[in-house]
């Protein structure tokens, strides 16, 4: 049997020094600091999913024929996935719902080789109606257009991004 | 009960993601934290260009750069021979379609792996653990990084301790029977050889 080389090592990282000396502030104290700056962010939030949702207007409305161009489903994955984010930033719940549909649409078009823009027409004009500011739906409204989205994933059979992959490696709970 | 404080004045982060909303969200909690305002890049060629002429106390990295897998980045850091860059702890950030890169990223070396969006709650109880709890590093020929298995520290609830907790009545005796024998086994054997 042949012996694999190991080497462990205990490295005390710079990171940890600086944690341990005196002062600093509580947990309670960084969050509420950090929580500011996160909502002095939403301007800037809503500026780029604005922006971003656009952009996939743009290229999904230059379909000729009803197939976009190769490479363009990739340009509107990267688009929906950041407004993803965005929106779960603020509690969007809809817009994010939407986003996440699309990007489950794009990149299962994608891997099946498809150019398909009728499901991406669909999401977009969905997200548009769910942007802040924009159509101002009911809750029932908002399950009703996610309920027929999900139809449309239904249809071509796409699995959702979401599922079998774990999404993040946790620590164990940090005592206070 | 008084709250226990971290003192991360001065603590540098590298932040590497290709979505700028992102890199000034991030930056802003950082700097609540009271760290160091981050440097920010958005390719992993430039962030490796960064670290072999600064040092940085935290990195945190996107799963997937424009230019290349945050995997990739990863291993190039834990491969480093010298200066203590390769031990820096790394923090990695999956969007809704990065999901699949986890194992990719633990695999090469990340310390811990998040989804966005971040809250600042999240990303403070990450930083914090990495900072307090000090993990083994790890290096084989296929892996360099920090030892994966995490272990629960926490006491037992003091429910369900005993084996016999878990079966019926006339079962239990026979596992409890052996159990106790079982220490003895080697001790046996050893004899009769």
């Amino acid at each position: 049997m042949t012996r694999v080389a190991k080497k462990i090592h205990f490295p005390t990282t710079r990171l940890a020094e600086l944690a341990a000396r005196p002062g600093g502030v509580t947990r309670t104290t960084a969050l509420e600091e950090a929580a500011k700056s996160v909502q002095s962010m939403l301007d800037i939030g809503l500026e780029t999913t604005h922006h971003a949702l656009t952009s996939i207007e743009t290229i999904t409305y230059s379909a000729k024929n009803g197939e976009l161009q190769p490479g363009d489903m990739q340009n509107i994955l990267r688009q929906a996935d950041h407004i993803v984010t965005m929106a779960a930033t603020f509690n969007f719940a809809g817009l994010e719902e939407a986003a996440k549909s699309l990007c489950d649409v794009a990149d299962g078009l994608i891997s099946r080789g498809m150019s398909d823009a009728a499901p991406v027409i669909v999401h977009v004009q969905s997200m548009r109606l769910m942007m802040p500011g924009g159509a101002g739906l009911s809750e029932d409204a908002v399950a009703h257009i996610l309920g027929e989205l999900a139809r449309v994933r239904q249809h071509y059979e796409f699995v959702r991004l979401s599922v079998g992959a774990p999404a993040e490696t946790d620590p164990p709970e940090i005592a206070e | 009960m008084a709250q226990s404080r971290l003192n991360l004045r001065g603590a540098t982060t590298l932040l590497v993601d290709s979505d700028a909303f992102t890199r000034g969200l991030i930056a802003n909690m950082v700097r609540g934290f009271g760290m160091e305002t981050p440097t920010t890049y958005d390719t992993g060629a430039a962030a490796k260009a960064h670290l072999l002429h600064h040092y940085i106390d935290l990195c945190i990295l996107e799963a997937v750069l424009p230019d290349m897998e945050c995997a990739q980045l990863i291993r190039w850091i834990r491969r480093q021979d010298k200066s203590p860059l390769r031990f820096i702890p790394i923090i990695v950030l999956t969007s809704y379609t990065q999901h699949r890169h986890v194992a990719m990223a633990r695999d090469a070396g990340a310390n811990l792996i998040v989804k966005k969006p971040v809250s600042p709650r999240v990303l403070y109880d990450r930083i914090a653990w990495v900072a307090k709890t000090s993990r083994p590093f790890i290096e084989t020929a296929k892996y360099a990084g920090p030892d994966r298995r995490f272990r629960t520290l926490e006491p037992l609830d003091g429910k369900h301790k005993r084996e016999t907790d878990f079966v019926d009545g006339e079962s239990a005796e026979n596992i409890a029977e052996q159990s106790s024998q079982a220490p003895l086994e080697p001790t046996k054997k050893a004899i009769a050889s």
